[in-house]
């Protein structure tokens, strides 16, 4: 390895200086380009430069990652067949030397590393969505695979000795690894893990501040100059003039189509700004979508762009609005043929799968919007967050994370010349009402928990003291007997008493009237409770009806000395008159009923949403060809 | 710590008014335990005093 080292610019005698040992490549500010190689020579070499950059990350922007800090040298620029993307060589306190890939919104570290030479030979013939086995026991499935066309150079680097084009493969684990295979040469692999972060996380000081800067490129169809806003992420765009459809193929703009089709027009302008979760968008683009199947359904779909956060999209159908952005930390699946997958938790079913055309555009895009004729998008749900998977030979596997928003909160934020787009019908990812049936489930399992700890917790200490239980008899000259108790003391400051009631009737009834009175106040407390019990034969069947035990309360009694007044009454002339009754009257005791009625009340919420969110997700599926419900019709 | 269940986005959200029925049942209940109340019933006892209104047969 070539240590640190000062070299002279071979152009203009310049000091340079190599800050570490492995940079490869350092830039004059004179233009030339110095190679430093592995046995340790310079070399001036004609590599591309970046002559005017503009991106938010500079030489000397410091940042940090997991904790550590970094400091970034210099840069390539890739360029990909549909896509640019910077590699940022960065430099860590403690010396270890790395990259922070960054495009369209999306930031990563690439850290090296070695992944099985066995896996590397086959990589000739891997071709997208087929695994690999980068490690041991540990399958990868090809995600991209495309050819960088063209790089250029900025400030200091690292980047081995390489071919003026190049492979690059990105593979995904479903452990959530991912790793990118750097074809330099024929023969020289070099890998490198990839640790996804954001704008945000990063932390970036010392960036270049200013606007994205225009770029003024002539219509390759009518030679009009047309201002390019996001140059040179946007890869197509609508002529302004003369409405040809324009993509960026072999470094420069050609026309794509001048036979324009016509179609509804966007109804968010374009120019116009608005924030979503925080991040300030313009609106660049508008594109009109149809689904290349016997449906051809038609859904809107608007281009966002933000300095620092890239690219996201708006798209719209029947009113239903969902805000997507291309991800990088997502799903894998190792065949396509999976109609649902876990992620983060959370469970998402394949809804629908299409080829899709652009039948109207304006604006401009970060992809070539006018070759995706073979595309094909899937699209996986779980209200109110879907993914959209893209998937195409020539730029493999691109997964998008969308969410629904509603359309008034869009209205607030964008303008909308013709007002808000009439709703119909329910969204693909709508969340009316929806809640999975195992969120409900392990809802209410809490809220029951909860009923039994709180029940638990409040009739624990209950005293169930006993006040009295005896046999009474009543006098065979009289109808009724009655008596009054001693006092009693109730300490707490609201209880219950329970009366149970037992009289041998026989076809016969018996009336206890019972009165507890506060023996400060006067304030009584009363109830009246029958017994009843018959029974027979009628018809050739026994029948009986009543019982010989009863339970009676006096309820919310207050704190205070009581003494109890007890009547019972006796039906006189029945044959079958009773001789006496059982009295027993506890204080304080707990009432089951309360859990029981608490229970009902708490579970009769998830089964009425139950059944009115199956109703709702019927519908929602009804255009779906991957429904799980049936349909009458 | 803000807890918003009624903020659209919160991962409570779609569970927003079950987990008021919950703390409403469940507050009645404790309620109804601690008081000596028997919830969904009739009250079979009847309540008089001299000074105030009520009942007595």
């Amino acid at each position: 390895m070539a240590p640190s080292s000062i070299q002279q610019c071979p152009l203009c005698a310049r000091v340079l200086y190599f800050s570490h040992e492995e940079t490869t490549i350092i830039q004059c500010v004179c233009g030339a380009v110095v190679n430093r190689k592995e046995s340790g020579e310079h070399e001036s070499r004609p590599f591309y430069i970046i002559r005017d950059p503009f991106d938010i990350i500079q030489p000397g922007t410091n940042g940090t990652w997991n904790g550590k800090e970094f400091r970034v040298l210099g840069r390539f620029r890739a360029w990909f067949p549909e896509s640019v993307f910077n590699y940022w060589t960065i430099l860590f306190p403690d010396g270890e030397l790395a990259w922070l890939g960054e495009g369209y919104g999306m930031y990563a570290v690439y850290k090296k590393t070695e992944v099985s030479a066995d896996s590397l030979l086959k990589f000739d013939k891997l071709k997208t969505a087929e695994k690999a086995e980068l490690f041991e026991d540990q399958t990868f499935v090809l995600e991209k695979r495309y050819e960088v066309e063209k790089w250029e150079v900025e400030g200091e680097l690292y980047l081995p000795e390489c071919n003026p084009k190049f492979e690059v493969y990105d593979l995904s684990s479903q452990s959530g690894r991912q790793v990118s295979v750097f074809r330099l040469l024929p023969k020289l692999y070099v890998s490198f893990e990839v640790f996804n972060s954001s704008f945000r996380q990063l932390q970036l000081t010392d960036t270049r501040t200013g606007q994205h800067p225009s770029k003024s490129v002539a219509c390759p169809n009518c030679r009009k100059q047309v201002t390019i806003k996001t140059f040179p992420f946007a890869q197509s765009f609508v002529c302004s003039n003369c409405n040809a459809y324009i993509s960026f193929s072999d470094g420069t703009y050609k026309t794509a189509s001048n036979q324009y089709e016509g179609g509804a027009g966007p109804d968010i302008s374009l120019g116009s700004t608005g924030m979503i979760n925080g991040i300030l968008y313009e609106c660049i683009g508008y594109a009109l979508k149809e689904e290349n199947n016997k449906y051809r359904s038609k859904w809107k779909e608007y281009t966002l762009f933000n300095r620092e956060e890239g690219y996201a999209f708006l798209s719209e159908y029947n009113g239903k609005w969902i805000y997507v952005r291309e991800q990088a930390d997502t799903p894998v699946l190792l065949t396509e043929h999976e109609k649902s997958f876990k992620f983060d938790g959370e469970h998402f079913q394949l809804f629908n799968s299409y080829t899709y055309s652009v039948i109207n555009a304006r604006g401009e895009f970060p992809y070539n919007a006018f070759n995706n004729r073979n595309t094909r998008a899937r699209e996986f749900i779980s209200p109110p967050k879907i993914w959209i998977k893209e998937e195409n030979q020539k730029e493999g596997i691109i997964w998008f994370a969308g969410q629904h928003i509603s359309g008034r909160e869009l209205a607030k934020e964008f303008t909308f010349p013709g007002g808000l787009p009439l709703r119909s019908g329910i969204g693909a990812v709508e969340p009316k009402s929806y809640m999975p049936l195992h969120q409900l489930a392990f809802a209410s399992f809490i809220a029951v928990l909860l009923l039994m700890f709180l029940h638990f917790l409040f009739t624990t200490n209950k005293q169930e003291r006993v006040l009295l239980d005896n046999y009474y008899a009543i006098p065979d000259s009289s109808d009724k007997t009655s008596f009054v108790t001693n006092k009693f003391h109730f300490d707490k400051w609201s209880s219950n008493v329970q009366f149970d009631i037992y009289a041998e009737v026989d076809n016969d009834w018996f009336e206890l009237d019972a009165t507890l009175v506060n023996a400060k106040t006067g304030t009584e407390y009363s109830l009246e409770k029958g017994v009843e019990y018959y029974h027979g034969f009628a018809e050739g069947e026994s029948w009986a009806e009543g019982s010989r035990r009863e339970i009676a309360y006096l309820t919310q009694i207050p704190a205070g000395d009581y003494f109890l007044q007890v009547q019972g009454i006796r039906n006189n002339v029945s044959p079958n008159k009773i001789q006496g009754f059982s009295l027993k009257a506890v204080y304080d005791v707990p009432s089951q009923r309360n859990f029981l009625w608490s229970l009902f009340f708490v579970l009769l919420w998830p089964v009425v949403q139950y059944i009115r969110a199956v109703q709702i997700e019927k519908k929602r599926w009804y255009n779906s060809p991957f429904s799980p419900y049936t349909y009458e019709d | 710590m803000k807890i918003n269940f009624f903020k659209a986005g919160h991962s409570f959200y779609p569970l927003r008014w079950y987990i008021l029925v919950v703390i409403a049942v469940a507050g009645l209940m404790a309620y109804a335990d601690l008081s000596g109340m028997r919830l969904m019933t009739r009250p079979e006892s009847q309540q008089w005093n001299s000074e105030g209104p009520g009942y007595h047969k």
